[in-house]
């Protein structure tokens, strides 16, 4: 049988710029197939080109054969009729997908026009899909406007609706990123059932190895527009050939003890030439030989790389283990939450709380990551000791000073040179107009230590870029002309200008690509090793928050859950709330956070409660629990024992593998 | 690739970057630039290339008022040259003009910034003024202001300035609102900047954009504006030429003298066609 899917030596050139090259990859019926690559690397270019929405400019030659059709060459009524009705589309950001003023049920009736269904039971086809991709109640959801549903439910209404037409292939463009976690493992869980109940061939576009290796057969990796290899997910995990692959998997967290990032940076389209465009990053790079055109190498299974010395690279060499521990039990606290409470009101009188009476110390040259999904909190917290927003209750001590109710525009001088914040977004971390050495040598007269040091501005500057590995002559530039990962360095470095006792670091990683999360997450770790600074990371990327964290903090609805050394809280999780987090299996989503909590707050009992597996009794309604020792500086917020909990999950639960 | 640094090239170099920076890119622009450079040329040179003062009356000229060799583009009423008016009127706009806009634009982007970056008590205030100041069509407010203050360059300005700065305010708050929310703002917070360093140097140079662009359209505005305040004799005081007062002048004469108030009316014209163009362009740049 023919593939449903096959492109031969596509390319694809916008205007000038070649954003993929020669690609070729098939896609059998009933198969997965998942294209991982980082930020620039054509990934997008690739479904749009097969749903054939492409910039006027650009231009594709080879073919994309889909089930006899050539799609290159179709009309756009023959495209038209495709679309939708036999492959399927979901994209990136279901907020954006779904129309805000039509109903649910309206919207998916629309997915079924096109089609040949009759018109009769249409509206129980949607319902019925709409179970199928995990509603309890189809109906309600029909009535309901997409704001009114969670980001992971809009995300299966958008997958039901590509769903609805029955087609052949669905191509599913980045469709978990801006998930929680909890929610993309319960979306990746969904999508591997459906093809099984389906058989909808499925191509499955990520910038995660991780997911897209769970969720499909084959993987092929796209650098820089080239499928670089293309092999059985199994395979690009134990035995990657590609150097590229190779360094990926390196700097993926969890996969090895140490994250070992790829220098250097993706070449832009006008600095690539003929040859292997991963060349200028390899350390395999034979000049001469890799310059020049090849082609792939077919190994056994399928599996295809290119590279021209592939015989000549060493097999992928994992270093196993765990991240290395660190003691810093004697360290100093270099900052002590004590209490600290904060709620907003919310509708109806009551109170939202997000922090709930928290203690919490972050010791001297620690870095404590800060762990839970969604609406737990975490940046609450971070928010309340940058001072951007104020306690209700408690303290926050540091060096003395009580900051927990202290807007930041109440700071002195030597407290705000204490706590210095690197923010999420590295596209507006650094301000547009100002030149990076305007804003580093800003940090710096506002922020200095003592002003016996007498050496001219620019040398700080310059030192302050070294110290987060950039070149001296980043300073003259501005933020448009750096990476997104070259920005969040500024950033690290303009709040290290005052050496701050903590540095508040909130997803700082999480917008950017996997080898340059990598080399950002070496050097906090190398910063905190060299200054002391303590550092509170907040992440949702479990492997991540462990491979950084010395200590780990899981928060849920604004309370401490379980606190621990990273390999205690990842290997040993106790509470019920972690094992689920850290196994992904925590598929109930919120439905709406202020009302819910507050009813719990109301009755005073575990905060967990309503989603817990592990419920022995009405005591957890009723009382709160105590904070249980479970082993030297592992907390838990759980009535049950630690050793019961033990045995309930060997019992119960799957062996968590953190 | 250049090695030898010549310091006379690279200062053309420079030049060539700076003309490159501020010359816009789109045709429209550029026509509406080219336009209002031409009229700002014309007024500065008015006393040399006018061909005759602009209140001399010429006797000889009343039994010919038409335009002809002696006066192009004619006479009006009481032999005054046509021509020579409008080269000075241009002066009076573009005295009021760039004045007035500046004084409604520094008005209006204090106030926004201020109710974009503080919020609350202050953000409510702000705006339920501007709300009702805009509830008054524009010249209703205009009359009121002018006829209670009387006419001079110092009211008409004010005139403009409380017309216009809350709806430029509106702008301003708006831009303040998304890029506080940014990075670099919090940053320079966490630094410990004052509010006006804060404002002046972190918020507002990145929303220059549409703010620039907006600029050059209520300039346009501000032409139009100070014509029909000339026309409705709201303007500066006689003898002195306006286009609005020589329109106003001469309106009642249209049906035998058309080009009378028609050349002052493509006066005005051409200069808010320059003004909107450029507007137009660099929201186009954008």
């Amino acid at each position: 049988m023919s593939p449903l899917l096959q492109i031969e030596n596509l390319s694809l050139v916008y205007g000038a710029d070649q954003v993929v090259r020669d690609l070729s990859f098939t896609i059998g019926r009933g198969e997965s197939f998942g294209l991982v690559g980082e930020s620039g690397s054509g990934k997008s270019s690739v479904a749009n080109v097969i749903i054939g929405d492409l910039p006027r400019i650009a231009s594709a030659r080879g073919s994309i054969s889909y089930d006899g059709i050539d799609l290159l060459g179709a009309s756009r009524e023959q495209l038209r009729a495709l679309r939708g009705r036999r492959i399927g589309f979901v994209q990136q950001d279901p907020g954006a997908s779904l129309n805000p003023t039509m109903r649910i049920g309206r919207q998916l009736l629309e997915a079924l026009e096109q089609s040949d269904a009759p018109v009769a039971g249409r509206k129980e086809r949607a319902a019925e899909m709409l179970s199928r991709v995990g509603f309890d109640n189809p109906g309600t959801i029909m009535a309901r406007y997409p704001h009114q549903i969670s980001g992971g439910q809009q995300q299966r209404v958008m997958i039901a609706m590509a769903l609805l037409p029955q087609p052949d292939l669905i191509l599913l463009d980045e469709p978990t990123s801006g998930l929680d976690v909890t929610v993309e493992a319960a979306v990746i869980k969904l999508i591997a059932e459906l093809r099984t109940q389906f058989g909808t061939s499925l191509l499955f576009i990520s910038h995660n190895l991780n997911l897209v290796a769970k969720a499909c057969d084959r993987v092929g990796v796209l650098y820089a527009g080239d499928l670089v290899e293309e092999a059985p997910a199994g395979s690009v995990f134990e035995n990657p050939r590609h150097p590229y692959t190779q360094g990926l998997v390196k700097c993926l967290p969890g996969q090895s003890a140490v994250l070992l990032p790829i220098r250097g940076h993706v070449p832009s389209p006008d600095e690539r030439g003929p040859g292997c465009l991963f060349a200028s990053r390899c350390e395999h790079h034979l000049a001469g030989l890799c310059d020049a055109p090849f082609d792939a190498v077919t190994l056994d299974r399928a599996h295809r790389v290119r590279c021209t010395r592939l015989a000549d690279i060493p097999p992928f060499a994992r270093q196993a283990g765990a991240p290395e521990a660190r003691s810093l039990d004697g360290a100093p606290p270099a900052i002590t939450i004590r209490q600290l409470r904060k709620s907003y009101p919310a509708s109806g009188g009551d109170l939202f709380v997000a922090n709930d009476d928290i203690d919490l110390d972050i010791r001297q040259g620690e870095i404590l990551g800060l762990v839970g999904e969604s609406g737990s909190g975490k940046s609450t917290l971070a928010k309340i000791i940058a001072g951007f927003d104020v306690a209700t209750s408690g303290t926050i001590m540091v060096g003395g000073t009580d900051i927990a109710k202290l807007p930041v525009r109440k700071r002195n001088r030597a407290l705000l040179r204490q706590v210095q914040m690197v923010f999420q977004n590295p596209d507006s971390t650094l301000n547009p107009t100002h030149t990076i050495g305007w804003a580093l040598g800003r940090a710096i007269r506002k922020l200095e230590v003592g002003s016996g040091d007498l050496s001219p501005l620019g040398t700080r500057v310059r030192e302050l870029l070294g110290l987060v590995a950039l070149l001296p002559a980043l300073g003259s530039r501005k933020p448009k002309a750096l990476s997104g990962g070259q920005r969040q360095r500024v950033a690290i470095a303009r709040a290290l200008a005052g050496q701050p006792r903590l540095l508040l670091a909130d997803e700082c990683v999480s917008a950017l690509d996997v080898s340059v999360q990598a080399a950002i997450i070496e050097l906090l770790q190398d910063i905190r090793t060299r200054t002391g600074t303590a550092i509170l990371f907040i992440g949702h990327d479990l492997p991540l928050v462990r491979q950084i964290s010395d200590r780990i903090v899981v928060l849920f609805r604004g309370k401490p859950m379980e606190v621990g050394s990273a390999s205690q809280v990842y290997s040993l999780p106790l509470h019920p709330y972690t094992e689920a987090l850290l196994s992904g299996q925590n598929d109930s989503e919120e439905p709406k956070k202020t009302t819910a909590v507050s009813s719990t707050q109301a009755v005073g009992g575990c905060p967990y409660v309503q989603r817990c597996g592990r419920v022995i009794g009405d005591i957890c309604r009723t009382h709160a629990p105590e904070y249980q020792q479970a082993a030297s500086g592992h907390q838990i917020y759980c009535h049950i024992r630690p050793e019961e909990l033990l045995r309930m999950q060997s019992q119960l639960g799957p062996k968590n593998v953190a | 690739m250049m090695h030898t640094r010549d310091p006379h090239k690279s200062a053309a170099a420079a030049n060539r970057r700076l003309w490159r920076h501020f010359w816009p890119k789109t045709v429209s622009a550029r026509f509406g630039i080219s336009l209002i450079l031409f009229w700002i040329a014309v007024a500065m040179l008015a006393p040399w290339i006018s061909p005759y003062p602009p209140n001399a009356q010429d006797m000889d000229a009343l039994s010919n008022l038409g335009p002809s060799a002696t006066h192009w583009l004619g006479t009006d009423l009481l032999g005054r040259d046509i021509l020579s008016r409008i080269l000075w009127g241009a002066r009076t706009t573009l005295i009021v003009v760039p004045i007035a806009t500046a004084s409604a634009f520094g008005a209006g982007t204090a106030i926004g910034l201020a109710s974009g970056y503080f919020g609350g008590i202050i953000d409510r205030a702000i705006s339920g003024l501007s709300d009702i100041i805009l509830s008054f069509p524009t010249l209703i407010l205009y009359i009121v202001l002018i006829t209670s203050i009387g006419p001079s360059l110092v009211n008409i300005v004010i005139a403009i300035t409380l017309a216009s700065a809350p709806s430029i305010g509106r702008i301003v708050r708006g831009l303040t609102l998304e890029l506080r929310t940014h990075g670099y703002v919090a940053a320079a917070e966490m630094r410990g900047e004052s509010v006006l360093f804060t404002l002046f140097l972190e918020i507002l140079p990145n929303a220059r954009g549409p703010l620039l662009a907006d600029l050059s359209m209520r300039a346009g505005l501000a032409v139009v504006t100070v014509g029909t305040l000339g026309f409705l004799g709201l303007g500066l005081p006689p003898p002195d030429p306006d286009w609005g007062s020589m329109v106003a002048e001469n309106v009642t004469m249209i049906p035998v003298y058309p080009y009378m108030a028609l050349f002052p009316g493509l006066a005005m014209c051409s200069l808010v066609i320059g003004f909107s163009m450029l507007a137009d362009g660099l929201e186009e740049d954008q």
